[in-house]
């Protein structure tokens, strides 16, 4: 009946970009350098983040129904787009695969200690490269099916927390003590790097859906409200485990779960909580290998389903090796490493994009008008 | 030594060449019917051959000489006696003029449908679906009454999809009667039948039901496109038509709904479905189906809302844990025991003890137990189905307790697992979670509860991947509709449901534009 | 290129299946360990002893005349390695997920040898929701030997008496393993303990006899409270100590009093809720701790003259019982203050949220400045109701 194109509706992309953010920021523990006041450098990092994806699709509303790469195409011509696409299909792989690590050492400590973790990426990417075989409709629609549960169980977890006692908001206080700059210093570059500016990825997922004109609206309000979602968990995060422990726990969220005991019956529930936090992983997991795809078949012509198991389980394997034990892993996620690698593909790549689109689309616009006055 | 490639390629050829030669026609058949009855019955014998139930008698036409062909197993002979051989001998007397078969017709014959015709096919064809043929000498055409009477079931009711308060009638295998059960309830004439003809060797008549002006034309074209290019050669089951027309793809869920059920095909037609209808088989298939649809049973209408809402949440309910119940348990007890409050954990430690199997195989063990009941209890004789099915049930579970080779809390999840499993109205559909239902454990057993959640995402993805006649298989949940979530899990009163459901695209979208809810008028006056 | 796809799908598949699982625990082959008790070792810095569970026994059904729990002890020099190297007697692996009770020994507490507490915090089968408590008097191994007719587990025992102890009369601190830990690290707050000894002979409480006799020969008791500065155990205190230090937390719901009106005459009190508000103030130079607390009372039991229907009397009784409150309260805290110099109460904690400049600059002698810190307490008692009477029987006797 209609063309076979691929499109996911507004609601369907309001609820992926939530557990897009959603991901692993509630594993990984963010911002502990400012101390009880995080929450607030998550709100400054919040609007640093709205105006981050709206500046993506102001880019992308220049050319309509292009994505990431063709937009490099458009401002570069083909050679240079060549290799910026490359660029942005390593990032987008080495970002899937933190988030593959990420989510494997939590099950790793948490839940099975003894199992190796490359059984958990690889089972978890066979899974992904499935979904990706099938394509950006069914991912979204897998979305639309467990958001409700993960939301609901979430906020069961809160209330469960409530119940118990456990949430202490004097741990929040005294509220500014260090003052404003350690606040200032993790709200930028730590928060908006990750996770206010890995949205970046949906440049390729927001040309494909429908009415286009509302995604701006839709993806802002989505951003806002992970965003103030994130700050609400991370102040609860410092309420029940206070600062002290907050600081010293690998997994802060599920340190803070743990605590939850109730009637002697309703104990014990963290590794029920990884289980949701899966959704959030499996989404950014997805887009991540959906955008790198994407970048894939650009380069290549090939379509991109075709990729779907070879570059996944070559993701599993990098994953791994990333880094060989905590310690590295945690030099690897740090403040330099995202000044140094994650800046440019955020902000520095869609900067030089943003001048040369706006300049030729401005010379465009006067060649038409030219054109227009000639024949006119 | 045979080439293998060559070998290979010479059997499709044999393959090829025998399949057309099978589809070719067996003899040549001649085109019109000829006028004298001798060569009448020569045809008829070389078409018929030396069968039994194939009824010929000379009679006399006015003053012609005429030949009655009847098939018996298809038609009543009482009545060929009293509506046709009747009338005959009246004709007699009758005056020339009328004595041709067209007057005649019109003139004697009264609520009889008729046919002339002088195609020979199409006289067999008529006279396999149990209607009588009078062969005139010196005529070219024949006249072919209907008269049918074969035996049929007398309807009853439907042995599946059982309800409690509602219309207690069911299909029968006859495809008029099924068709007269229809119509009876959707009485406007916007409701079409299509005649198929399918199977080649068994020259089944299928009918294809929709109501014009509802039905989304692009689903009617695709069906009609699948029911076309359909080369089987027996049909005799809707199953089998299911099977050649539902989308080509691997999945363990139906993609068609079947039913027993007049009312329920009736309202289906009504939301804008189309529904198949073969003969010898009463159950009748609905195209194109959702998920949604096999938690649906036409009770749910009929008892009020908010009772209706929780069964069917219920059903879903039941659904979850037919398929998760036992790779839950299994992934529990192997390997995350902290989840269980201690006291609970301790009794099942207790139950535990000395049991030689590890948790997982005692698990496929009662599963499998439970599989092969429930097949006999199937098919066993009706007498002793019952009583063996359930002491056998309960005697091996018990004894297989006392012996110390299972635990009685495995007894109780098989149990659990085994009923909820029949809670879901469509048979073919807890199939499916029956199959899903092994995966899920070896998944439970292998990797846990993270085992069981991939498992999960896996059939989830499958299942958003599902399409129907085009139509997403989880419809209205994803994509999601909110206006049609009035049906899904809770069922919104009557008055409430005022558009058909969006997904199905049907070009008449409001069902009852002036409906209202009934509540009392303000200052109590009258409204 | 297909089949290149699937043989690659299917050995990764393998290697689930094929290697074994790595995490599976069969229920019959792991053994509940329900509390650990931990001495100083002769031959060793600790001797490590649990208490499993023998679940077979616990059931109505399958029950024999057997002991419910199984203990061993074993010496080593981190708790962390014993935990694991039990299997030299036991025959099952430890499983510590569902613990119920630690027991620490006196000598251990006074010595300060808590470090065992980091591997309990970092392993992931070791929960929040058990008790610590101190063992004086006897070995920690000893409490959890005794057998109790009600709750067959020692420690299980422990732990429903403790939990009941603190709802009721506010006997026991109840503190968890994230409470101990995070008032051992902050600086304005010290880690408290309940203190548990065995009445009765040690060695009869241990044998299954004990089950079925109606007064066991040997059973636990919560005879104190421990106070603590850093990881060092400095002294014990008496029960009331705790229902002081649970006022001043707030978490105190109920309890008695019983409260003299006349010589040889007492009032019982029960106090059904109770409110506490905390303010500390830096005036002065030195730090003014404010605790307010509001309780709403019953009368429970009267042996006093007043008639009680009169509003009068509730007055006077509702002064009565403010004044003694506070008497405890603040006595208590002077003790303390005096005594040990330790802040176990958290009054720096609120410090540093109310003056946190002041504190910032002393938070490094915090527990010297709680020691001349003013501490005023003040109590609103409300007497609400006297139950099914009004006036006493003794009253009418006198008539």
């Amino acid at each position: 009946m209609h063309a076979l194109k691929e499109k996911i509706s507004l609601s369907q992309l309001f609820f992926l970009i939530i557990s897009f953010q959603l991901g692993t920021a509630l594993i990984v523990g963010v911002g502990k350098e400012a101390a009880q006041d995080v929450w607030i450098a998550f709100i400054l990092a919040t609007i640093l983040g709205v105006g981050l994806i709206r500046w993506y699709i102001s880019l992308l509303f220049l050319y309509p129904g292009k994505d990431l790469y063709q937009l490099l195409e458009i401002a570069y011509g083909r050679k240079i787009a060549l290799l910026f696409s490359f660029l942005y299909v390593c990032y987008f792989l080495h970002s899937m695969a933190f988030v593959l690590r990420d989510f494997g050492e939590l099950i790793v400590v948490v839940v099975f200690p003894n199992t190796p973790i490359e059984v958990i990426v690889l089972t978890f990417s066979l899974v992904l490269a499935y979904f990706a075989y099938m394509g950006i409709e069914v991912i979204a629609r897998s979305v639309e099916i467990f958001i409700p549960y993960a939301l609901f169980f979430l906020f069961l977890m809160i209330l469960f927390l409530a119940i118990n006692g456990s949430i202490q908001p004097y741990q929040l206080r005294p509220v500014l003590e260090h003052g404003i700059f350690p606040i200032l210093r993790t709200a930028y570059p730590s928060l908006t790097t990750f996770p206010m500016g890995e949205t970046v990825a949906f440049m390729l997922i927001l040309p494909i859906t429908a009415d286009f004109i509302h995604t701006k609206k839709v993806a802002v309000w989505a951003v806002a409200c992970s965003g103030f979602l994130l700050a609400g968990m991370s102040a609860l995060r410092i309420a029940v485990l206070g600062v002290e422990q907050s600081e010293r726990t690998t997994f802060p969220f599920i340190s803070a779960i743990r605590d939850i005991s109730i009637a002697n019956f309703i104990e014990r529930l963290d590794a029920l909580v990884v289980f949701v936090l899966l959704l959030g992983v499996f989404v950014k997991a997805s887009i991540y290998l959906l955008a790198a795809l994407k970048g894939l078949e650009y380069l290549s012509g090939i379509p991109y389903r075709r990729f779907s198991i070879p570059i996944s389980m070559l993701v599993a394997m990098l994953s791994v090796f990333l880094a060989a034990n905590y310690a590295e892993y945690k030099k690897e996620i740090g403040t330099i490493q995202q000044i140094l690698w994650d800046l440019p593909y955020q902000q520095g790549l869609p900067l030089l994009l943003t001048i040369m689109l706006f300049w030729k689309h401005a010379r465009q616009k006067k060649k038409g008008e030219d054109a227009h006055g000639q024949s006119g | 030594m045979v080439n293998p490639a060559e070998w290979f390629h010479r059997k499709k050829k044999e393959v090829k060449a025998t399949v057309a030669a099978s589809l070719a026609p067996r003899t040549p058949q001649p085109q019109s019917v000829p006028d004298q009855i001798d060569r009448c019955l020569e045809l008829l014998s070389q078409t018929f051959g030396n069968t039994a139930d194939l009824a010929t008698s000379k009679i006399m036409f006015g003053n012609q000489p005429a030949l009655l062909v009847f098939l018996s197993s298809m038609t009543d002979a009482k009545l060929i006696a009293e509506k046709i051989i009747g009338p005959l001998a009246i004709s007699k007397e009758m005056p020339k003029y009328e004595q041709n078969l067209e007057t005649y017709c019109e003139t004697m014959l009264r609520g009889i449908e008729y046919k002339i015709s002088n195609k020979w096919q199409e006289i067999i064809h008529l006279m396999l679906a149990g209607f009588v043929a009078l062969f005139v000498e010196s005529s070219p055409c024949a006249l072919v009454l209907k008269i049918q009477g074969s035996s049929y079931r007398s309807i009853e009711e439907p042995s599946t999809q059982t309800i409690v308060k509602g219309p207690k009638d069911g299909f029968t295998e006859s495809a008029d009667v099924n068709m007269s059960l229809i119509r009876r309830r959707i009485l406007n004439p916007a409701l079409r039948f299509e005649s198929y003809t399918l199977g080649t060797e068994t020259r089944t008549p299928v009918y294809l039901a929709y109501i014009e002006g509802i039905i989304n034309p692009g689903i009617l074209e695709e069906v009609r496109i699948r029911l076309n290019n359909m080369q089987t050669n027996a049909i005799f089951d809707t199953g089998i038509i299911e099977e050649f027309i539902a989308d080509k793809t691997l999945t363990p869920f139906p993609l068609t709904y079947n039913t027993e059920r007049p009312d329920s095909t009736a309202a289906n037609l009504i939301t804008g479905k189309v529904a198949i209808i073969a003969e010898g088989s009463p159950f009748v298939l609905i195209l194109p189906a959702t998920f949604n649809d096999f938690f649906q049973v036409s009770e749910d209408y009929y008892q009020p809302y908010m009772m209706a809402s929780f069964i069917r949440i219920v059903r879903y309910a039941a659904f979850m844990l037919s398929l998760l119940l036992p790779a839950t348990y299994v992934s529990i007890i192997t390997y995350h025991h902290e989840l269980l409050p201690t006291q609970l954990l301790i009794s099942i430690m207790a139950q535990r003890e000395g049991i030689p199997f590890p948790t997982v195989v005692e698990a496929l063990l009662m599963e499998l137990t439970f599989e092969i009941l429930r097949e006999a209890g199937i098919r066993m004789p009706r007498a002793v189905g019952m009583t063996v099915s359930i002491v056998g049930g309960l005697v091996i579970g018990q004894a297989a307790v006392e012996a110390g080779i299972i635990s009685n809390i495995m007894v109780i999840i098989v149990a659990l697992t085994a009923i909820s499993s029949f809670v879901s109205p469509v048979y073919s559909f807890s199939m499916s979670s029956r199959l899903l239902r092994f995966s899920m454990i070896l998944l439970g057993a292998f990797l846990g509860l993270y085992g069981v959640i991939l498992g999960l995402m896996i059939m989830v993805g499958h299942l958003c991947s599902l399409r129907s006649f085009g139509i997403p298989y989880l419809a209205p949940l994803a994509p999601l509709v909110v206006a049609d979530q009035n049906d899904v899990f809770i069922r919104s009163p009557m008055w409430a449901m005022k558009k058909r459901p969006y997904f199905l695209h049907t070009e008449d979208l409001i069902k009852q534009p002036r409906a209202e809810s009934p509540s009392p008028p303000p200052d109590g006056r009258p409204s | 290129m297909k089949q290149l796809t699937i043989w690659l799908i299917l050995l990764s598949f393998s290697s689930i299946t094929l290697a074994g699982c790595w995490d599976r625990e069969e229920l019959n082959e792991i053994s509940l360990i329900s509390g650990m008790a931990i001495d100083k070792g002769k031959n060793a810095k600790y001797r490590l002893s649990l208490e499993g569970v023998n679940a077979a026994e616990l059931n109505p059904k399958t029950r024999s005349q057997g002991t419910p729990t199984v203990v061993y002890s074993i010496e080593g020099n981190s708790i962390s390695e014993l935990a694991h190297k039990t299997n030299i007697g036991l025959s099952r692996k430890a499983v510590f997920s569902h613990m119920r009770t630690v027991v620490i020994s006196e000598q251990i507490a006074r010595a300060g040898m808590l470090e065992f507490l980091d591997f309990m915090e970092r392993d992931r089968e070791i929960r929040n929701d058990f008790n610590i408590i101190v063992a004086t008097e006897c070995q920690a191994v000893d409490v959890l030997r005794m057998l109790y007719p009600l709750q067959r587990i020692s420690t299980a025992k422990i732990h429903v008496q403790l939990d009941t102890l603190t709802k009721d009369w506010g006997g026991d601190p109840n503190i968890r393993l994230k409470d101990f830990v995070n008032a051992i690290v902050s600086k304005g707050r010290e880690p408290v303990a309940a203190v548990v000894r065995i009445r009765g002979s040690k060695e009869k409480g241990a044998s299954v006899d004990n089950i079925q006799k109606p007064t066991p020969d040997g059973l636990v008791e919560v005879i104190g409270f421990a106070v603590f500065k850093g990881e060092k155990m400095l002294g014990i205190l008496p029960v009331h100590y705790s229902r002081v230090y649970l006022w001043t937390q707030d978490k105190l719901r109920r309890t008695s009093l019983t409260i003299p009106c006349q010589k040889n005459a007492y009032l019982n009190m029960r106090v059904y809720n109770s409110n506490t508000n905390v303010e500390v103030a830096y005036e002065n130079g030195k730090p003014v701790i404010k605790v307010g607390i509001k309780v709403e009372t019953r009368l429970d039991g009267s042996e006093c003259e007043d008639p009680l229907e009169k509003v009068e009397t509730t007055m006077k009784y509702e002064t009565l019982t403010a004044d003694y409150i506070r008497k405890e309260v603040a006595s208590a805290i002077a003790t303390i203050q005096k005594k040990y110099k330790a802040d176990v109460f958290g009054f720096g904690e609120k410090m540093h949220i109310y003056a946190p400049k002041y504190y910032n600059k002393v938070k490094n002698q915090w527990d010297k400045e709680f020691a001349r810190a003013q501490v005023k307490v003040q109590v609103i008692a409300k007497l609400r109701r006297t139950g099914l009477n009004t006036n006493s029987f003794l009253q009418q006797m006198k008539k």
